[in-house]
């Protein structure tokens, strides 16, 4: 139980760091989601804000260490839960509400755009292999199983502890061996899609002399999705293999290990996508300031763009405007239902 | 590498984003910065590089294409074609003749000189015989 708090805790400070370092890794020419003058995140004002902001982070951290702590140590239901929750939506208020103090420092909205009169030769890295390499991996570990179905126990893992130890199982039956495997495959091809989505839905780059560092955004960006997607599917083939070399029911062994294999698979990446994010010529994005609600959520109707990079945090987040999402979301929404009732 | 060439536009402009894209197409079409066989942005590309509608695209292109300058046929990538250029008939001179004037007056209320014009118009008319 410590051990958990202990690792919990842990994950708590890790995400305040990474919030607290997240609004100024942006591009250049926006703070708080605001399109500010070039040199404005030196000025008095901007540091302010940036204090105010890190300070309700760290208060905030606090308190959900608090509550994980108190939560574990007197086994008060859903307290560590809340307290997480606490930390992530207040820190999303206290952006919103600091995004408001640096409004009335806004450049004059323009409406000048700029697009390459160009083609798109864009596509995923290593082209069709992004696909056919965690695709394969998921397949052959399903025939392997399939073909040591006898030797696979009667229960299986598919959850663990951090230490390695089974706390969830499943019957071997044919949707408690291979839906784990589904779903990955299922999830991947979601994540290969919005990958798909960036690089033909999303602008390369609306205001003249920010095309090359767009270009290298949305590279890394694609390259760590693609990345994500084959480390996953390595992970999960490996966790489903589990039973047919370890003993399930013994002492934990190497599985905690499992993990590092999607952990190694995107951490060059992630360095290289915050390298990018860091560097001093990426202008601004050329979308308007005021369709971004709380500095947060993208609506734009006007602009036919599905995916548009975020204004905090790093990547890239769908535009609510567009009705095209609307039918993505509905056809998804009546698969999710329809594989329920049939499951 | 060299850079493609880009399209500007300005929502905030009096003028609407569909002529302002036939413009400034058409000058890279008749300067030949566009020449036959160029394959251009879809419409769906064009419309998420500028952050516009699709239809505002799908206009503009629909408008070259009358003009004989784009092969738009559905399903296929949106091409440069060889147009044969039409004789110029005295109401297109003339057409001509007042907008030149309409915007010289304009640059001349703007404050620039009769000498810096007349350069402009002279070195406009040597690219246009090359």
């Amino acid at each position: 139980m410590n051990g958990e708090i202990a690792v919990l805790v842990g994950l708590v400070l890790l995400m305040a760091a990474l919030l607290h370092w997240l609004p100024t890794w942006r591009r250049r020419g926006l703070w708080f989601s605001v399109t500010v003058p070039p040199g404005f995140d030196t000025t008095a004002e901007a540091r302010a804000a940036l204090r105010r902001y890190r300070a309700a982070v760290w208060s905030l951290s606090l308190v959900a260490i608090a509550c994980v702590v108190g939560g574990g140590l007197f086994a008060v239901p859903a307290l560590p839960e809340a307290g997480v929750l606490c930390q992530a939506i207040g820190a999303s208020a206290a952006y919103a509400t600091v995004r408001r103090r640096v409004l009335p420092f806004a450049v004059p909205a323009s409406g000048a755009r700029s697009a390459a009169i160009s083609t798109d030769p864009d596509g995923l890295p290593g082209g069709a292999a992004s696909l056919i390499v965690p695709v394969g991996m998921l397949a052959a570990t399903a025939l392997y199983l399939h073909a040591n179905w006898q030797r696979l126990p009667e229960r299986v893992p598919v959850h663990w502890g951090l230490d390695g130890t089974p706390n969830g199982w499943a019957d071997r039956t044919w949707h408690g061996v291979y839906g784990p495997l589904i779903l990955c495959a299922v999830i991947g091809l979601i994540v290969l899609l919005m990958a798909e989505a960036i690089i033909h839905a999303s602008p390369r780059a609306r205001v003249a002399g920010t095309e090359a560092w767009t270009r290298r955004f949305r590279r890394a960006n694609v390259i760590l999705l693609v990345a994500g997607v084959w480390g996953v599917s390595a992970m999960m083939s490996l966790f489903a293999l589990t039973p047919l070399f370890t003993d399930v029911t013994g002492p934990p062994g190497l599985v905690w290990m499992i993990p590092l294999v999607l952990v190694v698979s995107i951490l060059p990446f992630t360095w290289q996508l915050v390298r990018v994010v860091r560097e001093r010529d990426s202008g601004s994005d050329g979308t308007p300031d005021a369709c971004w609600k709380l500095g947060l959520i993208y609506y734009n109707p006007e602009d036919s763009a599905l995916m548009v990079e975020k204004r905090f945090g790093i990547g890239y987040t769908v535009n609510f405007g567009n009705r095209t999402l609307w039918w993505i979301v509905g056809v998804a929404a009546l698969v999710i239902l329809l594989v329920n009732v049939a499951w | 590498m060299t850079q493609p060439p880009r399209i500007q536009i300005d929502l905030g402009s009096a003028t609407p984003v569909n002529r302002q894209i036939v413009d400034q197409l058409r000058t890279r079409l008749v300067e030949g910065t566009l020449a036959p066989g160029a394959v251009l942005p879809s419409v769906r590309r064009l419309a998420v590089d500028l952050g516009v509608h699709f239809n505002t695209v799908a206009d503009a292109y629909r408008t070259l294409a009358n003009e004989g300058w784009l092969d738009v046929a559905q399903g296929r990538s949106v091409r440069v074609v060889e147009r044969a250029v039409p004789a110029a008939g005295p109401e297109a001179r003339d057409l001509f003749r007042q907008r030149l004037r309409q915007l010289v007056a304009e640059a001349r209320a703007a404050g620039m000189s009769p000498a810096i014009l007349s350069r402009e118009l002279a070195a406009l008319a040597e690219r246009m015989k090359s």
